[in-house]
């Protein structure tokens, strides 16, 4: 099986502090609107916990990418490492690639009238280094998974309520789900 | 109610009518046509259709770049099927001014066969698991459905103008057929409204946001109830009726446009959260 890189997300560690998306935006310098990565809180009434919980997300490198599929000239490919890569340059802004991703990863630049996403910082995964917002995140909530296909952790799981049915385009995203709070009480 | 997406709605549109006409014309083309109103007419449509689309493109000066995927993508397979059937349109044109019937026979039937799958292509761009909303055959149907009511009525409108150029419109068929298809439009539309019922939250959101607009209402109106009565006018008329086809052409057409922008405008994508 070809290797897949993809992200671990700890949604026991996360403390939506949004570190992940500043870093994004400040190793990019991309304008206010397209955010690569978006910190999203989960929906209380998803989960059966008195608890916030957050969950960092961006491109999920898929391994069956519905963005590559659709695209009329051909701007996404994927590399032997899984990562999803999207040509700026060639992209023609017919925004398909944005109403066929389940995860509104791909979003439209009204200012350069072209798409663009998260590229797994591929530059730096190609000199060994982590992508900025794993490297910025400040407890470890995100982290980079060099190969899934080799991932064991049997204490992940590969969706969470409220996320895009995954069977759609098989997301490189695993979790580390919520548990229910330890509540204390005094007896009386 | 989030993006209308008006030169995909005109463009679908006309490059649909476009097709519904060719089905009415190509049968009995060969030599004894117009070659003007028969391949010229649907050709600009279609150009005309695809200049509007490049309004929907962030970068139209390179959209030439758009029949560079063929291998996967539907839009590819689109661009590329619409510039052969217009294409296809100019050699028939050509043939029949030339005089050479057996090419503008071939050339004519070509134009269809790649207009028709060219509808076919424009419907399966939509078909998204991700947007809920079309991800079913409904979509297809609207598409194919959106042909068959406009082109007939375009070519009832030029029969009375130019008698002898749509030959299914004889004996009545055609206003017989048109009112058949409206039932059926209405029919898959209320299916399609079951169907949304019954797909999961996002489809739901789209149901109560097409029920809740005036537009749909507007669609309903125009698009469906007024042209049955109309077409049942139609059907008491002996000879047809240049007013009355008109008025038929001009109600359909905006239903039609109302009921794309819907399509459009109401579909809610899968989110997170
Ligand atoms: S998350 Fe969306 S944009 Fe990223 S690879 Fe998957 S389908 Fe493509
Ligand atoms: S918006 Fe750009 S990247 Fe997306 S499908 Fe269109 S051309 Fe491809």
């Amino acid at each position: 099986m070809a290797k897949q890189l993809g992200f671990l997300v700890d949604t026991e560690k996360c403390i939506g502090c949004f570190s992940c998306e500043m870093a994004c935006k400040n190793e990019y310098q991309t304008e206010v609107k397209p955010r690569w990565r978006r910190v999203y809180q989960l929906r209380e009434a998803s989960l059966p916990y008195p608890e916030r919980n957050f969950i960092s997300l961006a491109c999920h490198h898929c391994a069956d990418p519905a963005c590559l599929k659709v695209c009329p000239v051909g701007a996404y490919s994927k590399r032997e490492d899984g990562i999803v890569l999207h040509d700026h340059a060639r992209c023609i802004g017919c925004r398909l690639c944005t109403m066929a991703c389940p995860y509104g990863a791909p979003q439209y630049n009204e200012k350069e009238r072209r798409v663009e996403k998260c590229n797994l910082c591929y530059q730096k995964i190609d000199r060994n280094e982590e992508p900025a917002c794993v490297a910025a995140c400040p407890v470890g909530a995100l982290q980079l998974i060099r190969d899934l296909n080799s991932f064991p952790e049997p204490s992940t799981v590969k969706e969470l309520p409220g996320f895009p049915d995954i069977t759609i385009t098989r997301p490189s995203i695993r979790f580390v789900p919520p548990r229910a709070g330890v509540q204390m009480r005094r007896d009386v | 109610m989030t993006n209308w997406e008006w030169p995909l709605v005109f463009f679908t549109i006309l490059a649909q009518m476009a097709v519904g006409y060719l089905v009415m014309v190509v049968p009995g083309a060969a030599g004894k046509a117009n070659p003007k109103w028969t391949y010229l007419l649907p050709a600009g449509l279609l150009a005309t259709a695809m200049v509007i689309s490049l309004g929907h493109l962030g970068h139209p000066e390179n959209a030439y770049r758009a029949l560079t995927h063929l291998a996967s993508s539907w839009l590819s397979r689109e661009v590329l099927l619409f510039s052969l059937c217009f294409l296809l349109l100019l050699v028939a044109f050509l043939a029949a001014k030339g005089g050479n019937q057996a090419q503008e026979r071939l050339a004519a039937v070509l134009a269809l066969a790649s207009g028709l799958l060219g509808v076919l292509a424009s419907a399966l761009i939509y078909v998204l698991p991700a947007r809920p909303a079309w991800y079913n055959f409904h979509t297809v149907l609207a598409f194919f459905l959106t042909a068959f009511l406009l082109g007939p009525a375009l070519g009832m409108c030029f029969e009375q103008v130019l008698p002898g150029l749509t030959p299914w419109q004889e004996g009545r068929v055609a206003g017989r057929a048109l009112a058949l298809l409206l039932l059926l439009s209405i029919i898959s539309s209320l299916s399609y409204l079951t169907f949304l019922a019954a797909a999961g939250p996002e489809a739901r959101l789209t149901l109560t946001t097409l029920l809740a607009s005036p537009w749909w209402w507007l669609r309903v109106l125009a698009g469906w109830l007024a042209p049955l009565a109309v077409s049942y006018q139609l059907r008491r008329q002996e000879g047809g009726s240049l007013s009355l086809s008109l008025a038929l052409l001009v109600l359909l057409l905006v239903g039609e446009l109302i009921g794309r922008a819907l399509f459009y405008g109401t579909a809610v994508p899968l989110a997170i959260g």
